[in-house]
């Protein structure tokens, strides 16, 4: 648990808003890297381990983090080294956009942040399964 | 706000998550740039210390270390680690330099060029120690965001 006491804004409407409307168009991103982590054959306690983190993070900072040192991890057939790549860009993506949406208030970019990586998060694992059930992996 | 209720908000935390991590990554790619690579276990011995002894035990660690028979590549990467904590560095990506101007910004540090004379070393001390303070706060916040943009950038340079 933080021990940061959280004042998160109430956000307005329209930034709800606009937080789904990113979410849908980035969908078919979200999914490449979903089909990604499984063409990989990525494990699912990985993807279920980063999902966790997501649910619980308190920075944005700390999945950028996360994936970095799991790919900077020095082991043979690191999976993370193929899809850490794609899964920082699209987190910049986000970073990016949530600048966009809270503008400079940056109480309010943090939870903005916060929501669309977990939209995002719920769309890459999602996919995932999925393609991972199709090649019979997790039936 | 007092400086307490400042390291407590949202926006500070804000700050931990953007600002810092900017600060740090330059800091890492910099020392990367300039020195040969450690191995990680060099970096891992970072956050155990600051959880153990705080920004006093990294210090004395940088210090060992950079003193220390060692590889040459070792004793640069821990003279490097000692001149982002020092507050005499005039290096660009000095944490204490960034700590500094923040502090000041926010109005938690007295602007030292407009005080009396006589007075500018006193308020430089009371400087030092709140910089140093808040340094202690986020040191392991800080070193996450530096240790694991080192750990990639090795992966995609070649590690040693």
């Amino acid at each position: 648990m933080s021990s940061f006491e959280i004042q998160a804004p109430l956000l307005s409407a329209k930034t709800l808003k606009s937080i789904d409307l990113f979410l849908e168009d980035y969908y078919p991103k979200a999914s490449e890297a979903g089909e990604k982590i499984s063409a990989c054959r990525m494990d699912k306690t990985q993807v279920r381990g980063l999902e966790n983190l997501i649910v619980s993070a308190t920075r944005f900072s700390e999945v950028i983090n996360y994936i970095k040192n799991q790919v900077g991890k020095e082991r043979e057939k690191n999976k993370w080294k193929e899809v850490g790549p794609m899964l920082l860009s699209q987190l910049q993506d986000i970073e990016i956009k949530a600048g966009d949406i809270a503008g400079d208030n940056p109480m309010e970019r943090l939870d903005v942040k916060l929501r669309l990586l977990r939209g995002w998060a719920r769309q890459v694992v999602a996919h995932y399964l999925y393609k991972d059930r199709d090649e019979g992996r997790h039936a | 706000m007092t400086l307490h209720e400042y390291l407590k908000s949202a926006q500070f935390q804000a700050v931990q998550d953007e600002a810092l991590r900017e600060a740090a990554i330059r800091a890492a790619e910099k020392i990367r740039q300039n020195h040969a690579p450690v191995k990680r276990h060099q970096l891992h011995a970072i956050p155990s210390i600051i959880q153990g002894s705080g920004l006093t035990g990294l210090r004395d660690l940088a210090q060992k270390q950079k003193e220390k028979n060692s590889t040459t590549r070792n004793k640069e990467f821990w003279a490097a680690i000692d001149d982002l904590l020092s507050a005499t560095s005039s290096s660009e990506t000095s944490l204490f330099g960034f700590l500094q101007t923040l502090l000041l910004e926010q109005g938690f540090l007295e602007p030292e060029a407009s005080a009396e004379k006589n007075t500018q070393k006193q308020i430089r001390k009371r400087n030092k120690t709140i910089t140093e303070g808040v340094m202690d706060d986020i040191l392991n916040v800080y070193f996450e965001h530096f240790n694991c943009h080192y750990f990639i950038k090795a992966q995609q340079g070649g590690s040693q």
